[in-house]
């Protein structure tokens, strides 16, 4: 078990390495200067001092391999749009409030989605499970840039129930999180029924029933552990997707997150951050999949760890 | 030998499973709800031109943002055009953009996954030291990135060369939409080919296919007999599950400006800009929102239903 | 640095409790507004400028768009020379800085050696050539600062040489060169603008920041007009999402806020909403470049039938909907240069003309144009506007026309060097004269490489940069904008913005035009 962790964890080191090597080459190929206006180019003596100030004179092999030298020591460079702040210092005040806001998301996402999905596939063909599914497909059918202004009109600027936008307060964090969770609760109801669905017809499911087993004890002891598994191998990258899909939502409660960082960067070729959230959001994504991997052993312990890696 | 496998898996096989499984589809009452509401779809995407009653880039100022009327149906948006128009030709967009990424998803996904998972060793190891990296990359940063490096580079300033030509200007044809499917189809598969991997991995454990294994049934037979049948019900499951998302992409890439140009009337564009109008102008952000759901409603009643027929474990 | 914020909000805290101390029994007023922008770029010599250093640090002199004066700032006199060329400024006396420090004319000659330092990558350093020295120094022809033309006479008298008379400059002085504490960048670096390190001598100090968040600026009691400052705090919150900020005003979280084109029908017929409705004029022209290097654009026939076909008061009407002025010229109302309407230059709407003009240009009725390519920097208005001419000229003249929405800031550099045939530009004004847009935008030596050329046209404009007779220099822009926008078409002007505004009945502030929030004129009623 610890030789498995410690194996991946030295994988993740050459996927790191290609991630970077892939992002720096695709952000120095979209044109323009960090330095520009949107209004006026910045006369050529202006932007040579900036780019000097900030290396960007040397070739791009140098560039690289002076970042990754810095990274490596922990140091992710400056922030070419604010020179007071490193993205180390980004990265440390706009990361907790994307993963507070994901982990919020994901619990509204699997308190919701997994009930609701056992529940319809033990009622299969009833109208619970066409309603549960119903709901379910309206679910995502409505994506998060249209459900939180709609939740911003009629939570909060009719019925007054919860603040507006802004984080900081657990009022705040509300219409957000329900904003980011609800589509993805849709998607693992309809996960947990499909799965679930085709555990139950699974012959040692069968066999259990016919053992006599209260219902109850078959589906929670051993219809719902199997029916997990491809819910399970989404979690992982869910979080990671809710943590770094938190763009729109961050944008519309004006909540200083990473995400919508992001985007900023990206708009301004501000290169270092560019960079560190990359590589950051990357890292996450490894380790949440990790998890997925060792979970895989407590739910389905037919598989091991050597197989699953 | 492998006769009497098959034998022993499907049993009372009469005819063959295909057919089998068309009439369980068939008999699936919200599938067929699902499977004409998609037909009708395509229909409408195909007679746009003799469907629509307005043409969907060309407006009426004086009619800006009308509400739903005789004149039109559905109201106008900000420059006057009809908005019942541009959802008609718009289908036709978003249901390219879910086929096109959903085809290339599933295809590959199941492939790559299967080979993976089955063979396992070495060229798993191999296979999967690929997807981890591809997994690894955020893909709504990597398809922001990559969607910003061909946008911009219009004109061939930066990037030179035929190839490049020959996508700006297919992007360009298509109103934008080019790049997002090459974006979604990119990164979309990975994930496929991993849920894939993974049921292969746990289905290969399983007594149908080590009995078939035992009784020396050959790699390719098993592969398309057995264990491709039974991924094919989730798979697709998943595939439905993933096209809200493809078309979300869409809307999402419209909602930062780098999705399809105007005035192509795709329904990203319509449902980024109706949120913003949704308390002065409700028309704007409801109807596109309605037919996002119809393709929605579709596709997942379809999904279920194939899930039902195909699932060869089911009654 | 900012693990010390407790500190800080103790002593913010204590700050705020001096007055209820001194017994003066006054309430606290706070305001809050919002903000499109991070605000953790401070340092005015660094970047470009925005609301909140705006209000932390003092310029030799303001300017009032209202009354087009130049007032007092930081320099409570100056005089000129009679060439034109030197400025000598008094700085007030008995002022200090908010660590008890007086402000002296070295803080402010320091300030201008820092923004032409090529070190200090100013942005905005361009608009300091026209001080002696300043060119050359910026860069890199020579490291020593004391050619530059910025000299102390004494503490409180700062003179500064300019290369040739230039009657614009004073009003420019109104947004570059705040004073700048030099001993705090020598001890913190950098970090001199964190709350806890800031020193400042303008109306507010910066007591909180959180990025892409808020930001807190309190009155600071040692401003020179402090007793003049109405408001006590105000909260700046960052709100990017225009819809969500007239949310959080409708809930009463914000007491001003810019309403969204798409919102403004409803605003205005609302009875509440429209009471609280406020337009009026904003300094910036919003325009549209043409590409001279490449076929139709090369004849300038083809550019003023493209102009002529364009409707702008539908566009102002119906896409913009904000009582925006239609622009026959470039430089807005208001600014020193701009040409009365009744002047007739421009190229006015006319279908029938337009037609007939690209005939001439031997494309008639759009026979054998080549697809033409409008971008536009993605953004929801620039996209409206750009359909809606994209309409017309397919309309009118029968152009096949592709829009080409391009992100972030690749756009002008690409713009600018003739990747597309036609695209958008705005410019909103840094001081109010004609200077601003002709002499920094159009000229062969600092325009786009792919706009139109006309040596006419730079001689005019260079002329009048230095031209000291009002008179004379309004009739030299007259020409120089008839030959730009009318004789040539290189610019099509479209319109002059508008700022339209909700503001909570308590609130009353000054809205003069000028770039930037000058919250220390704004009042609160209680």
């Amino acid at each position: 078990m610890i030789t498995f962790i410690f194996r991946r964890t030295l994988a993740i080191i050459p996927v790191l390495i290609v991630i970077s090597l892939i992002t720096f080459l695709l952000m120095h190929a979209v044109p323009g200067s960090p330095f520009a206006t949107e209004d006026k180019p910045l006369p050529p003596q202006i932007q040579e001092n900036l780019e000097a100030y900030y290396y960007l004179d040397e070739t791009l092999v140098q560039q690289y391999l002076r970042y990754m030298g810095n990274a490596l020591r922990g140091d992710l460079g400056p922030s070419y749009m604010q020179r007071t702040r490193t993205v180390n210092d980004i990265i440390r005040d706009h990361l907790p409030p994307s993963f507070v806001l994901g982990m919020l998301a994901l619990f509204v996402a699997i308190i919701l989605g997994i009930p609701i999905g056992v529940i319809s596939a033990l009622r299969q063909n009833t109208w619970i499970d066409y309603l549960a599914m119903f709901l379910a497909i309206a679910g995502v059918s409505v994506p998060a840039m249209t459900l939180g202004p709609l939740l911003i009109w009629g939570v909060a600027l009719e019925l007054h129930l919860l603040p507006v936008a802004r984080w900081g307060t657990w009022q705040q964090a509300i219409l957000p999180a329900l904003t980011l969770g609800l589509g993805h609760a849709a998607v693992i109801a309809r996960l947990t029924r499909a799965s679930m669905l085709q555990v139950i017809h699974e012959d040692y499911i069968r066999t259990a029933h016919s053992k006599g087993l209260s219902e109850r004890r078959v589906v929670i002891k051993h219809a719902l552990r199997n029916a997990l598994i491809p819910v399970v191998t989404v979690l992982g990258p869910l979080f990671a997707a809710l943590v770094t899909g938190s763009m729109v939502v961050e944008q519309i409660f004006a909540i200083p997150g990473l995400g919508r960082y992001f985007i900023d960067s990206v708009s301004s070729r501000d290169y270092p951050v560019i960079m560190g959230t990359t590589l950051l959001f990357s890292v996450m994504l490894v380790v949440s999949n990790l998890a997925v991997d060792l979970s895989y052993t407590f739910i389905d312990p037919r598989i091991r760890l050597d197989q699953a890696k | 030998m492998t006769q009497s496998v098959k034998a022993s898996l499907h049993k009372g096989a009469s005819n063959s499973p295909q057919r089998r499984a068309l009439r369980r589809l068939l008999r699936h009452r919200a599938a067929v709800a699902g499977g004409i509401l998609l037909i009708l779809l395509i229909l409408i995407a195909i007679f746009a031109p003799w469907l629509a009653p307005k043409p969907f880039d060309e407006g009426d100022l004086l009619a800006n943002y009308a509400p739903p009327s005789a004149k039109f149906p559905m109201g106008a948006d900000f420059l006057g055009r009809d908005l019942l128009s541009r959802l008609i030709y718009g289908t036709r967009i978003s249901l390219t953009v879910a086929f096109l990424g959903a085809f290339f998803a599933f295809m590959v996904g199941l492939i790559y996954g299967v080979i993976a998972g089955y063979y396992g060793g070495r060229l798993d190891s191999l296979m999967m030291r690929i997807v981890d990296v591809l997994y690894a990359f955020p893909s709504l940063l990597f398809i922001i990135l990559l969607m910003i490096t061909f946008k911009t580079g219009f004109g061939g300033t930066v990037i030179h060369g035929w190839l490049f030509q020959l996508i700006t200007n297919l992007d360009s044809r298509m109103g934008g939409v080019f790049l997002i499917i090459v974006g979604i189809s990119v990164t979309s598969w990975v994930g496929m080919a991993r849920l894939t991997r993974g049921m292969a991995l746990a289905l290969q454990k399983s007594d149908f296919i080590q009995s078939a294994v035992a009784l020396g049934a050959k790699d390719s037979r098993i592969i398309f007999r057995h264990l491709v049948p039974s991924l094919v019900g989730p798979l697709l499951v998943r595939v439905t599950l993933a096209i809200p998302g493809f078309i979300a992409t869409e809307a999402f890439l419209s909602f930062i400006g780098i999705g399809a140009t105007p005035p192509t009337p795709s329904w990203g564009i319509m449902i980024a800009e109706g949120f913003k109008a949704m308390r002065s102008h409700p028309h704007l952000a409801i109807y596109p929102g309605i037919a996002l759901a119809m393709v929605m409603l579709a596709f997942n009643f379809l999904g279920d239903g194939l899930r039902d027929a195909l699932d060869p474990h089911s009654k | 640095m900012i693990g010390s914020r407790p500190l800080v909000r103790i002593l913010s805290i204590s700050m705020m409790l001096i007055p209820l101390l001194l017994g003066t029994g006054m309430a606290q007023k706070t305001l809050n507004v919002s903000l499109s922008q991070d605000p953790y770029i401070i340092d005015p010599t660094a970047n470009w400028l925005y609301d909140v250093p705006a209000n932390m640090f003092v310029t030799l002199v303001g300017y009032d768009f209202e009354t087009s004066t130049v007032s007092p700032a930081g320099a409570d006199s100056w005089s000129v020379s009679d060439d034109g060329t030197t400025y000598t400024f008094h700085i007030r006396e008995g002022w200090n800085w908010s660590d008890g420090k007086p402000v002296t004319a070295e803080d402010y000659a320091f300030a201008f050696e820092r923004i032409v330092d090529p070190a200090t990558a100013a942005p905005m350093a361009y608009r300091l050539y026209i001080i002696e020295g300043a060119q050359a120094l910026n860069q890199g022809e020579t490291t020593d600062m004391s050619t530059l033309g910025v000299k102390v006479i004494d503490s409180q008298t700062l003179e500064i040489k300019l290369v040739s008379p230039a009657s614009w400059f004073l009003s420019s002085l109104g947004s570059i060169g705040h004073a700048i504490p030099k001993w705090t960048l020598e001890t913190h670096g950098d970090d001199w603008t964190l709350p806890e390190n800031v020193v400042v001598n303008g109306p507010y100090t910066l007591t909180q920041i959180e990025a892409e968040d808020l930001a807190v600026l309190e009155k600071n009691p040692s401003y020179f007009a402090a007793d003049s400052v109405d408001i006590d705090t105000i909260n700046l919150y960052v709100v990017k999402e225009e819809s969500t900020a007239l949310a959080l005003f409708e809930d009463g979280d914000l007491d001003i806020v810019s309403v969204p084109a798409t919102d403004l029908d409803r605003v205005k017929n609302d009875p509440m909403l429209s009471a609280e409705f406020y337009n009026g004029p904003k300094n910036i022209i919003y325009y549209y470049d043409f590409n001279v290097l490449q076929p139709p654009f090369d004849n300038v026939k083809v550019r003023q039938a493209f102009v002529a076909a364009v409707d702008k008061q539908s566009i102002v009407d119906f896409i913009t909907k904000g009582g925006e002025v239609v622009a026959p010229t470039l430089t807005p109302p208001g600014s020193v240069g701009h040409v009365p309407a009744s002047a007739g230059i421009g190229i006015p709407f006319d279908p029938e003309h337009a037609k007939a003009l690209l005939a001439e240009a031997g494309y008639p009725g759009g026979e054998g144009l080549p697809p033409i390519t409008l971008a536009f920097n993605s953004s929801e208005t620039h996209s409206r506007i750009a359909q809606a001419v994209q309409q017309m000229w397919q309309q009118t003249l029968g152009a096949s026309v592709e829009l080409q929405p391009v992100e972030g800031r690749a756009y002008s550099q690409i713009a600018a060097e003739g990747a597309f045939n036609v695209w958008r530009m705005g410019w909103g004004m840094d001081y109010p004269d004609a200077n601003n847009i002709h002499g920094e935008l159009f000229t062969s030596e600092v325009g786009a490489p792919a706009i139109v050329r006309n040596a006419q046209y730079d001689s005019l404009v260079a002329e009048a940069a230095v031209e000291q007779d009002p008179a004379r220099r309004l009739e030299m822009y007259t020409e120089a904008e008839k030959i730009l926008v009318q004789d040539e078409a290189g610019v099509m002007p479209i319109y002059w913005s508008a700022e339209n505004l909700l503001i909570k009945p308590y609130l009353k502030p000054v809205l003069s035009g000028s770039f930037n929030r000058e919250f220390w004129k704004w009042t609160l009623e209680n």
